[in-house]
């Protein structure tokens, strides 16, 4: 270990969502003094404005920090952020692989949640020394001996004597950085050896290219070197190299083994830097790459059109741009005899979603429609040739599929024992299969349940949190593909299918869906001046129908000499808004209607 | 040569007191100056249009409000009078004028048919008085049965109703009983609007608290008129309006067959000349105006909107749009041209054809606007 290495310390801050990650590491930030206070944004590492609306974190972030601990020895702090939510779940494991240490945190008021205990496990998985952290101790509610020995009986980790502060307050805090110096490990590796480096992140930057984000465990990187990315096998040359300041990139002359930094080498997107993959030196390459790359893909798909079908290309540079920085956003163009020319993107799960959504709306000023969300199911036809199918337009006839498989997901549910049965009821009815319950105190309980994803995706989140009082927390991982009895449920209005309405779902909840969304139809369709005949059907089979009564009265009453001019006018505004009406199949309707059968949701 | 035919509006722009729902052109608490200047100032605009109207006989003369009975009865003979020097009357000329029951007598009434007025249009609304008092009327049913059995009394044959439906608190109920008690009156003609709730009103600052139909409760009640009227004989030959054989409004049918009237006094629209121009609702600035010419204004109407005009106005009408009329007017028939339009509403039973007539049916009638929509050249 070199007299470098034994002053650095690589750690990240793992929480279940709102236990308080992102204050707790404003405080550290202050602590260290590279913020002076006045400086400090709430939640300064989340610097994005939708991550600080929604308090969470999307990407993960590297800073660099100094600090002088009580021992009067200085310190390198490499804090590593990591996302909290489920359908971050790889790119938390690569953070996780960059740092010796984690820091826990429980919201004392709440104990160990579902991502407590996911995080929790796999930061174990990771071999890294787990400081816990008992958070918010100023609350009233506040009950940190319980929370000490939930974090001893349910994670298996001592917790006795851990911090426990309030980073709303800074109570305590100082006291967390004196452990990450006490327990967690330096790093180690061989400056000498071949490089050998972990990308954990990357983001694009106008002017440097794509900022690859790296944790060297072996070896030293500058600029001029000549590097190799493994799993791709693409070589660049490095232009620059430096470490992460909160307020940007510090340039510094090399990096070296157990080192946080960046480099830069003219990447032009970061599609080309996979989290997960080792850099190392092109022409000295280490032997063997880092364990544990994988290739994400995406779990959720779901068609994104412009609402004004003329702002397609804005759309297309909006995704784009934001595939600069999110490589796991995938999108192609698709069209929609419905929706016109969009893109179908595939997304890491629902909040991923809900976060482009969300982002192209706001930063891009684009207004939306999206289909229903659809997993990716895969199909054995007859004759032996196997599908996937991410798009219920692409779903083939029902007679030459021989066997449909869905993804399925190990999900693990914690709940205050009153919530149980409700919960069981709720998995029961989304077709789960029931592994094992344990109690993890007397007052609550951990579920384990097999679901189906499309369960999940389709509002599973909501009605868990609802019928918990918000209590219960979920996490799930994929788990593999199961045989199931899938159909592709059409919607026909006046005879005509609607293809932007499909969607593929479970044989047994066809009819339930079917019922609901042809009534939400109906509700939703304005009168037309012939009656709308609505069919929800399967194949050739209607299963469901509804109807739109014609319209009765539109109608100018009173018209004589006077009323002319003023009949006209009304008139002129029926014609006027007659170009604006949109297509659902035959049917024409405004675009308030448009907008609300497409974003129909059969259960809110 | 007077070999073409006009027909003369005069509005009347006061009122004992205003209706709540009414948007028309009216004024509550008038002076009796203001209606001395007012009747001057309508036979000054009469005058003006004497050289205009050299070639022209008057088939139709109209007292619309406002309230025409808030004029003098020698007032209102001083307007007819103005009428005839500037234009002659045709010896059959419907001559209505309307009448509100609480503001005309039996002395008011023999004037006016006395002076040559042989139709008149009485604002009923309504025979429930818990519905007239919703209304904001002045006039109980009692009174204006009464009223009809006087008018009768005092030589007026031809007299019209003015029926309102879908007013708050109507059932199918009191709209039968309304209907029936006006046809027992022995009318000639009535006409029944749905209410509206029109902008500015003050049936529109309470919109919230007015009951009112829904569309289909109001399809109901127009559908009702219809068959009730009919049964006792009304035909329905426009949207709103009912009237026994050879009873229609002549006046009202120049409107929505495109023919040549002149408005005169506030807020009055004329078609005349080719032009549509009409008054703004400046009383003050009426009074003065001194017309020394006629106030005919505009540019004339191009073919593409006259035939935009004629098909709005004459698909209100139940004999729709006859094929050689269109013909020689536009240089096309109509079902030639709008055919393949109006198919969808033939199958669903919304328009209809009748020899060489093309018109829409009562259902059609209804939602007249949406298939206007439909069917009608964007507006040129």
């Amino acid at each position: 270990m070199t007299a470098r290495q034994t002053h650095i310390r690589n750690f990240c801050i793992i929480a279940h969502i709102d236990h308080g990650k992102s204050t707790l590491a404003d405080r550290i930030l202050e602590l260290t003094s590279t913020v002076a206070k006045r400086d400090m944004e709430e939640q300064l590492l989340d610097n994005m404005d939708l991550e600080r609306e929604r308090g969470i974190t999307i990407k993960a972030r590297a800073v660099r920090l100094n600090y002088r601990a009580k021992n009067g020895e200085d310190y390198v702090f490499n804090l590593i952020d990591t996302p909290g939510h489920v359908d971050f779940g790889y790119e938390v494991s690569r953070s996780l692989n960059a740092c010796e240490g984690a820091l826990l945190i429980v919201d004392a008021t709440q104990g160990v949640e579902a991502q407590t205990l996911a995080n929790a496990y796999l930061a174990i998985d990771s071999n890294l020394e787990i400081v816990p952290v008992i958070n918010k101790i100023d609350l009233a509610s506040a009950d940190v001996a319980k929370c000490r020995t939930e974090i001893e009986d349910i994670i298996g980790i001592p917790a006795d004597g851990c911090p426990a502060v309030s980073a709303k307050t800074g109570l305590n805090v100082e006291e967390v950085l004196e452990r990450v110096v006490s327990d967690i490990p330096a790093p180690k590796g061989d400056e000498n050896s071949p490089l050998k480096a972990l990308i954990f992140d990357s983001c694009y930057d106008s002017y440097l290219g794509v900022v690859v984000n790296i944790r060297l465990f072996d070896g030293s990187i500058r600029a001029g070197d000549k590097i190799r990315l493994m799993a791709t096998g693409a070589e660049y040359e490095v232009a620059e190299v430096g470490t992460m300041s909160p307020f940007g990139l510090t340039k510094q002359e090399y990096l070296s083994a157990g080192e946080v930094g960046y480099f830069t080498a003219s990447i032009k997107t970061v599609g080309d830097t996979r989290v997960g993959d080792t850099v190392t030196g092109a022409e000295n390459a280490t032997a063997e790459p880092l364990p544990g790359f994988c290739h994400v893909r995406p779990m959720v798909y779901a068609g994104i059109y412009p609402a004004d079908g003329a702002r397609y290309g804005d759309l297309r540079d909006a995704l784009d741009k934001l595939q600069l920085n999110d490589a796991s956003l995938v999108f192609e163009p698709e069209t929609s005899v419905a929706l016109g020319f969009g893109f179908r993107c595939g997304f890491l799960g629902l909040l991923h979603m809900d976060v482009i959504e969300e982002r192209l709306e706001r930063e891009f000023n684009l207004d939306l429609i999206t289909t229903a969300p659809s997993v990716i199911y895969k199909l054995r036809l007859r004759g032996g040739e196997e599908r996937y199918i991410d798009n219920p337009s692409s779903y083939p006839s029902q007679d030459v599929i021989e066997t449909a498989y869905e993804p399925m997901v190990k999900a693990n549910i914690i709940t205050p024992t009153e919530f149980v049965g409700g919960l069981m009821d709720l998995c029961q009815d989304r077709r789960g299969v029931f592994l094992d319950m344990k109690y993890i105190d007397p007052t609550r309980v951990e579920l384990h349940y097999h679901l189906p994803l499309n369960e999940i995706i389709y509002d599973f989140f909501d009605v868990l949190k609802s019928r918990s009082k918000g209590y219960a927390s979920l996490d799930y991982e994929f788990y593999g593909y199961a045989p199931s009895k899938l159909v592709k449920l059409d919607f026909l209005l006046n005879g005509d299918p609607v293809d932007a309405l499909s969607f593929i779902v479970h044989e047994d909840k066809a009819y339930g869906r079917a019922r609901r969304i042809a009534e939400k139809l109906k509700e939703n369709i304005p009168r037309q001046l012939f009656e709308i005949p609505i069919q929800a059907a399967i194949g050739a089979k209607v299963i469901a129908r509804e109807t739109v009564k014609a319209m009765r009265k539109d109608v100018l009453a009173k018209c004589y000499g006077g009323d002319i001019t003023r009949k006209k006018k009304l008139l002129e505004k029926q014609k006027e808004g007659k170009k604006k009406m949109r297509k659902l199949g035959s049917v024409e309707v405004t675009p308030e209607a448009f907008m609300a059968v497409l974003k129909l949701d059969d259960e809110k | 040569m007077r070999n073409k035919k006009v027909g003369i509006y005069v509005h009347i722009p006061f009122c004992a007191r205003k209706c709540p729902y009414c948007d028309f052109c009216s004024f509550e608490g008038s002076s009796a100056e203001e209606r001395e200047a007012y009747t001057a100032a309508l036979c000054r605009e009469i005058a003006s249009y004497r050289e205009a109207l050299a070639d022209y006989t008057a088939d139709t003369v109209y007292f619309g409000g406002g309230t025409p009975s808030m004029l003098a009865a020698e007032q209102t003979e001083r307007v007819l009078r103005a009428i005839c020097s500037a234009v002659p009357l045709a010896p059959d000329a419907e001559i209505t004028s309307e009448v509100n029951p609480a503001t005309a007598d039996a002395e008011k009434l023999r004037a006016w048919r006395g002076m040559g007025i042989n139709r008149l249009s009485v604002g009923v609304q309504s025979f429930c008085d818990t519905e007239l008092a919703a209304l904001g009327r002045l006039h109980t049913a009692g009174q204006a049965q009464d009223f009809l059995s006087l008018a009768g009394t005092c030589g007026f044959d031809n007299v019209s109703l003015d029926l309102m439906y879908a007013i708050p608190t109507e059932t199918p109920e009191t709209l039968g009983t309304t209907l029936s008690r006006a046809i027992e009156t022995g009318v000639k003609h009535i006409s029944a609007y749905s209410l509206k709730i029109e902008d500015g009103t003050p049936f529109a600052a309470m919109r919230r608290k007015l009951i009112l139909p829904d569309e289909d409760a109001e399809a109901d009640l127009y559908a009702q008129c219809i068959d009730t009227l009919a049964q006792a004989g009304y035909r329905h030959y426009e949207i709103s309006n009912y009237a026994l054989p050879g009873y229609e409004c002549r006046h009202n049918l120049r409107y929505w067959r495109m023919e040549e009237y002149i408005g005169v006094g506030v807020a009055a629209y004329s078609f005349f000349d080719g032009k549509r121009y009409g008054c703004d609702r400046d009383l003050a600035a009426y009074l003065h105006r001194d017309f020394t010419k006629p106030p005919i204004s505009g540019t004339p109407l191009t073919p593409a909107q006259r035939e935009y005009e004629t098909v709005m106005l004459a698909l209100r009408l139940r004999e729709g749009i006859e094929e050689e009329a269109f013909r020689r007017a536009f240089g096309y028939g109509f079902f030639e041209k709008y055919g393949r339009r109006l198919a969808p509403f033939l199958t669903h039973g919304l328009a209809a054809r009748d020899g060489t007539r093309t018109y829409l049916t009562d259902r059609g009638l209804y939602v007249s606007l949406g298939v206007l929509a439909e069917i009608l050249d964007d507006p040129a």
